[in-house]
């Protein structure tokens, strides 16, 4: 899934910015959320589960599920889905509890 | 503390409604949002950020949606928008407790609405969370708002009409649809379709997209449901079967799809929390959705001077949700002294109307769709009914045959629906896997009582 799921038509976006998954830039722009950047480059799988290890990533789409929590800026535990990107956003994220490598605020 | 005649929760359809209403009559309110847009779920507008260059591909909601907001804005100075606010908590004497900015704060008011919405009903089976399962709703919010399609082959399965309007979204957005599965019978469709008739441009809408489907060579598939999603890190294949009267899946009957990504439509489920943590009534309603607050002819709750208004207090759909939000504005307006009696009434009198006559086609629409109870089978003893906390079926049956028979002693034994979404989303679930187990009733399995902060907010927001 390596190309841009952005759909072509009816807007127009501003101009793109690097935000940073996981170390590696990842394009967004503005009025994107962090969910809607990482699945345009198709990033899909948001984080691992504490207890199982099982992939998760948005459900509900509308911050009610807090399936897609992502670790922002060092802050755990944000809601991709609500999160909006900003230039040089750094995103990480969440491996299971026992893979736990964030600094806590 | 910040003061204001009425507060509004939810700055949807039934919200905005009921702030021009009391607008109108010259109320002062504050209307909050978690959201950074107006709108709701419904009338959900592309990212501020985007610039519309072709306004028409957006849609009649969009436009509905539009007029509503424009009408809002000559409204500017009576009506007070808090974007991105969060009502957490409610501590009596109309006090709610709000996140504004990441800091916690208490907004005090005479008069309440609580427009709180809804969101799509979390139905449990095998794979339900691996990546690329949806639901229709976060398809739509891709789609409606931020204009990315969240994956390249669906198969969409539910129950209802919302899935219609997603599949001819994800069309126009050019994403391959394998088949379109919908529980609900044919049979059952034609029996209903007399009183749904009283709203033919709706029906018409139907049709039309059901053409659609034909014309792009999507299979509509009915009597059937989705039993299982697999693969190893994200969705790979989907996996329906058909169903019988109660919905149970027939054995011998399945079929595969292979996909990347499967859209859930099995009906919403009203927003409650806050007006349970406000201690209003609440009764169970299947067609509406679940638990709702209990209301009288002027949307006030068994809490004087609480008003409820929309899909938040029973599934209605759009247009009576902007009547009810109408009826809760004049009213609120009406407790503050700003209209007397007899002016409320004259003004109430015609939404009244509206709303008789959008009910029926609302009740027929919600009996029609409405789940039967062998659905709730489709989780096996591994499925994780708490997404949170990763509680499996078999956790939450143990502890229903030791006697926890209950949502709150449910939650208490085994954790299930204590996690970040404090019970939206296993909640609904585990009253069907009680009443299944037991035979009891939902006034019997109860909705877990709510709790201040209903949603997850940072310490930070308690530090000067």
């Amino acid at each position: 899934m390596s190309e841009d799921r952005r759909i072509s038509g009816v807007i127009e976006r501003g101009e793109a910015f690097e935000i940073t998954v996981d170390g590696k830039p990842v394009t967004a722009y503005p009025g994107e959320t962090v969910a809607s950047a990482l699945f345009a480059a198709g990033i899909r799988i948001l984080r691992h589960t504490a207890k199982q290890c099982e992939p998760r990533s948005i459900f509900c789409g509308i911050g009610v599920c807090y399936d897609c929590l992502v670790t922002v800026n060092g802050v755990l535990n944000q809601r991709a889905c609500m999160t909006f990107a900003q230039p040089g956003l750094v995103v990480t994220r969440q491996m299971g509890i026992t893979e736990k490598d964030v600094s806590l605020e | 503390m910040k003061t204001t005649q009425l507060a509004i929760v939810g700055g949807g359809p039934a919200g905005l409604s009921a702030a021009i209403e009391a607008a109108k009559l010259g109320v002062s309110s504050i209307l909050l949002d978690e959201n950074a847009q107006l709108g709701g779920q419904i009338y959900r507008q592309p990212s501020a950020e985007f610039r519309i260059v072709n306004e028409q591909r957006l849609g009649k909601q969009h436009e509905d949606g539009k007029d509503l907001l424009e009408e809002v804005a000559k409204f500017r100075s009576q009506i007070d928008i808090w974007n991105g606010s969060l009502a957490w908590g409610y501590f009596g004497e109309k006090e709610l407790a709000i996140l504004r900015n990441g800091k916690a704060e208490i907004l005090k008011a005479d008069q309440i609405v609580v427009a709180s919405g809804t969101y799509d009903r979390p139905l449990p089976f095998p794979g339900w969370t691996l990546p690329g399962v949806f639901t229709a709703g976060c398809v739509q919010v891709m789609i409606k708002s931020q204009r990315v399609l969240p994956g390249t082959r669906f198969l969409l399965a539910g129950s209802g009409p919302l899935q219609l309007a997603v599949a001819d979204q994800l069309l126009k957005a050019g994403a391959k649809i394998v088949a379109m599965v919908e529980a609900t019978s044919t049979v059952r469709m034609l029996r209903y379709l007399p009183n749904l008739s009283r709203q033919p441009s709706l029906v018409l809408d139907g049709f039309k997209y059901l053409a659609k489907l034909k014309l792009h060579g999507v299979p509509y598939i009915q009597s059937h449901v989705i039993i299982k999603a697999s693969g190893s890190e994200e969705v790979e294949q989907g996996i329906i079967a058909a169903i019988d009267k109660d919905w149970k899946p027939i054995p011998g009957t399945e079929q595969t799809f292979d996909i990347d990504a499967v859209c859930l439509g099995y009906g919403l489920v009203p927003n409650t929390d806050l007006t349970r943590l406000c201690g209003c009534a609440h009764r169970y309603s299947e067609p509406l959705g679940g638990w709702i607050p209990e209301y009288d002819e002027r949307m006030e709750t068994s809490v004087p001077r609480i008003f409820v208004a929309g899909d938040g207090c029973g599934v209605m759909g759009v247009n009576s949700a902007i009547q009810q939000g109408r009826l809760a504005g004049i009213y609120a307006a009406r407790n503050l002294g700003l209209a007397d009696d007899a002016t409320a009434e004259r003004l109430a009198e015609p939404v009244r109307r509206k709303l008789r006559s959008l009910r029926k086609f609302a009740t027929a629409l919600s009996e029609l769709y409405s789940l039967r109870h062998g659905i709730y089978g489709l989780a096996a003893e591994d499925t994780v009914i708490c997404r949170c906390e990763e509680i499996s079926l078999n956790t939450i049956r143990n502890a229903i045959q030791s006697g926890a028979d209950n949502t709150d002693d449910i939650k208490r034994r085994t954790r299930a629906g204590m996690g970040y979404c404090q019970g939206r989303m296993c909640v609904p679930s585990i009253m069907a896997i009680a009443q299944r187990e037991t035979g009891s009733s939902p006034e019997h399995t109860w909705y877990m009582k709510a709790r201040s902060p209903v949603k997850p907010i940072p310490i930070s927001a308690f530090l000067e």
